[in-house]
């Protein structure tokens, strides 16, 4: 589902000219930061073309913790971001990545999570009796072939013989088709990140609701290459400053209703 | 990540399992759109007025589109139009309870009539003009032509189209997923989101992919001998 | 002749576009009679032939034959089909059925236009085949034969059916030299049968002495006709005599075959 908003978002990738490597004159050592554009609220333009979003508010406010770095931003195309950490295009990939044991075997992760991105079922505006994963049971709901909430569901159905099987329908679908089968009780519900279903209700008009619990919280972190002990170090102490004192949180919010607000 | 070949032969099996789904998402539209192209194809040929034209734009227009954007459609239409229609029929049927394979068979069938119509209107051009003056001065009427002289030359001209045609309908079937349909693809792909090992279900569903390909090759081209045997024309 | 014409064409017109190809043919072959279609190339001989078995539809005229009579440009499919099974063609490709062997090409009209039985229809093609010297091949298909052999097939093929009348397209023209006198001795015989026969060909020493009657055609119409001798010997219209003079003067041995 994610991958398909970004589809759908997405707009001419622009290359930035490739900023010089290595440290700058007065000891300031430049950080070339890997992102897109077209992930809002994460990452996007404003109405001024400019780049912004909660990766980079978050970045702005850890460079004022470290006079020793600046930062300075590669848009890429989602897919390149961390190819291009590989060949040394830039130092640090801020996208919303989460772990997974293929990634954590060839990087480096930030050990300070920055944003949670908490998954729900997602049910249509009237429908009533669906509040847990348990009420799913002999229900119809779709999700992408290949995804951890296939997985998810799967599980759930073998941990629960005694119960009718969740109908688990495989949708590799954009969201116009999404929004057609949640409205026209073709299906039940499905599974969304939170930040997906604001984006779906803003965009397309739709009155979706999560309900219930989140069904699982996939925190996010910056990657680096594995070598870049100093780099990560430093940020990570930077960030957790900013947890400690409540800014993460409040930029995060704020970043998220910005880009809301700005989109009514 | 190293390759993980006992994972490959679960993919493999759990895939393989699909096969029956893709060949139907394959043979269905095959014969439904020969049923249906044969008659267009002939419409065209004999450039039937208004109609040989409305066929020609049509299936240029079909032509042009990409199977997965058909499916879409296809979708979006009867997702919309499907309940009112069961209802102003009187039957009980809903979207919901419809099989969404049925969707994928009717894009995929009419995918196929416009291609196939396409491939059959050459292979009658290939028959030589004398087979239908000969046929006609011999008495027989326009149906008799077509089904004792015209067509039985015609026919194998056209199986390696046609084959070209099965294996792209075969492939198409992996786009069924767009509307919930699972094939072998994603069959693949599914039993996949357990450990992340994509790419030995990428690899599973190629060796099927192959296998199935390579026998319908095989299938067609003994077809197309036996049949061109008879029918070589003169030197 | 003292019969009633068997064919009869009157008025028949027919253009491709814009350009006439026929302007104007009235023509009656009597029963029995060969009559033999000359003329340039160009000339319209073969859209004629074409028109009368609706290969072509004509523009304008009407066809008689035997008792059925048709208006050329209006007739629909049952009267063309009636019609089509009252005349046999052969074809200057021969145009065997590729998809048929030998026998089957001359059964087929038989079996499936005339709804003979299977075994008398067999029965007739081995005699129409013997007849043109051709009774051993006949589970060949047309691509073994040799050109002389399929146009063969061609005529038995148009004999099986006993038309009313046989319509012959330049038969001999896509033949190789040496083969072409094997079939006008086929085509002599089957004159001698009494067949009606209306033929469309070049080989002037042929229609000599084989037609009853020369139709010359230029332009689109008749020109002239007559018996061999007139036409050939004392051609009344001069566009007649400076076409067959091409053949008659000094090159008479090598046309007159």
């Amino acid at each position: 589902m994610k991958k398909a908003l970004i589809l759908l978002l997405s707009v001419i990738v622009l290359i930035l000219p490739l900023a010089a490597c290595g440290g700058d004159a007065e000891g300031v050592t430049t950080v070339r930061v890997g992102t897109s554009n077209d992930y809002p609220p994460f990452c996007y333009l404003d109405d001024s073309g400019a780049l912004t979003g909660y990766e980079v508010a978050l970045l702005k406010a850890v460079d004022e913790k470290l006079p020793q770095y600046k930062f300075k931003y590669e848009v890429l195309e989602f897919k390149t971001i961390l190819t291009s950490l590989d060949q040394g295009r830039i130092d640090l990939a801020a996208h919303q990545f989460g772990k997974n044991d293929e990634r954590e075997e060839k990087y480096r992760f930030g050990t300070v999570g920055y944003y949670s991105a908490a998954d729900y079922i997602v049910v249509n505006e009237n429908t009533t009796g669906i509040e847990s994963i348990d009420d799913l049971s002999g229900k119809k709901v779709s999700v992408a072939p290949a995804s951890l909430w296939a997985l998810l569901l799967e599980d759930y159905n073998k941990e629960h013989p005694d119960k009718a099987p969740i109908d688990i329908l495989y949708f590799e679908s954009t969201p116009e088709i999404l929004v057609k089968n949640l409205q026209g009780g073709v299906i039940d519900a499905t599974l969304l990140t939170e930040s997906d279903l604001n984006l779906m209700n803003t965009f397309l008009g739709t009155k979706f609701r999560a309900v219930g619990e989140p069904l699982s919280n996939t925190e996010t972190y910056h990657i680096y290459r594995k070598d870049a002990t100093e780099l990560q170090s430093a940020i990570d102490g930077a960030l957790k400053e900013l947890q400690e004192s409540g800014e993460l949180a409040a930029l995060s919010k704020k970043a998220v209703d910005d880009f809301f607000a700005a989109a009514k | 990540m190293t390759f993980d070949l006992s994972f490959l032969g679960t993919a493999l099996w759990t895939a393989a399992a699909k096969i029956p789904a893709t060949l139907a998402l394959a043979a269905v539209p095959l014969a439904l759109g020969t049923l249906l192209g044969l008659p267009l194809a002939l419409a065209r040929f004999f450039r039937v007025p208004v109609l040989g034209k409305v066929i020609q734009g049509a299936v240029t227009l079909i032509k042009g589109i990409p199977v997965v954007l058909m499916l879409f459609v296809f979708y979006v239409v009867s997702a919309d139009a499907f309940d009112p229609l069961m209802q102003s029929l009187g039957l009980s049927l809903t979207f919901r309870d419809f099989p969404k394979s049925l969707i994928a068979l009717a894009a995929l069938s009419i995918y196929a009539a416009a291609a196939l119509c396409e491939v059959f209107r050459g292979a009658l051009a290939a028959v030589p003009p004398g087979q239908f003056d000969a046929a006609a001065a011999a008495g027989l009427t326009r149906a008799q032509v077509l089904r004792r002289i015209v067509l039985p030359q015609a026919l194998p001209v056209s199986l390696p189209m046609v084959s070209n045609i099965t294996i792209a309908l075969l492939k198409a079937a992996a786009m069924g997923s767009v509307v919930a349909v699972v094939d072998v693809m994603n069959a693949a792909v599914i039993a996949a989101n357990a450990n992340y090992r994509y790419l030995e279900a990428y690899v599973a569903a190629a060796l099927i992919y192959w296998g199935l390909c390579f026998a319908l090759e095989k299938a067609f081209g003994a077809g197309e001998k036996v049949l061109t045997r008879r029918v070589r024309r003169a030197a | 002749m003292p019969h009633e014409p068997i064919l009869e064409v009157t008025g028949l017109r027919k253009s491709f576009g814009k350009t006439p190809v026929l302007t104007g043919i009235d023509l009656a072959v009597q029963p029995g009679e060969t009559v033999a279609l000359l003329g340039p190339s160009g000339s319209g001989k073969t859209t004629l032939l074409r028109c009368l078995n609706f290969l072509e539809r004509a523009d304008a005229g009407t066809l008689r034959i035997e008792e059925q009579r048709v208006d050329l440009r209006h007739a629909h499919s049952k009267q063309i089909l009636a019609l089509r099974r009252r005349t046999a063609m052969v074809f200057q490709n021969y145009d065997l059925f590729l998809n048929k062997t030998v026998l089957q090409n001359v059964t087929e009209g038989l079996i499936v236009a005339r709804k003979v039985s299977k075994d008398e229809a067999i029965a007739t093609a081995r005699d129409v085949l013997s007849q043109v010297g051709l009774s051993t091949r006949l589970d060949a298909r047309p691509h073994e034969l040799s050109g002389g052999q399929q146009q063969r097939v061609g005529i038995a093929r148009a004999l099986a059916i006993k038309p009313a009348v046989l319509l012959f397209d330049e038969p001999t023209s896509a033949l190789d030299p040496e083969k072409v006198q094997e079939i006008l001795d086929v085509i002599r015989a089957v004159a001698q049968t009494g067949m009606t026969l209306l033929i469309v060909t070049h080989k002037m020493g042929f229609a000599y002495e084989v037609a009853h009657r020369v139709v010359f055609m230029e332009g689109g119409e008749i020109v002239e006709q007559g018996t061999p001798a007139q036409v050939f010997g004392a051609p009344k219209q001069e566009r007649t005599r400076q076409f067959v003079s091409r053949f008659t003067e000094g090159k008479a041995p090598e046309y007159f075959i």
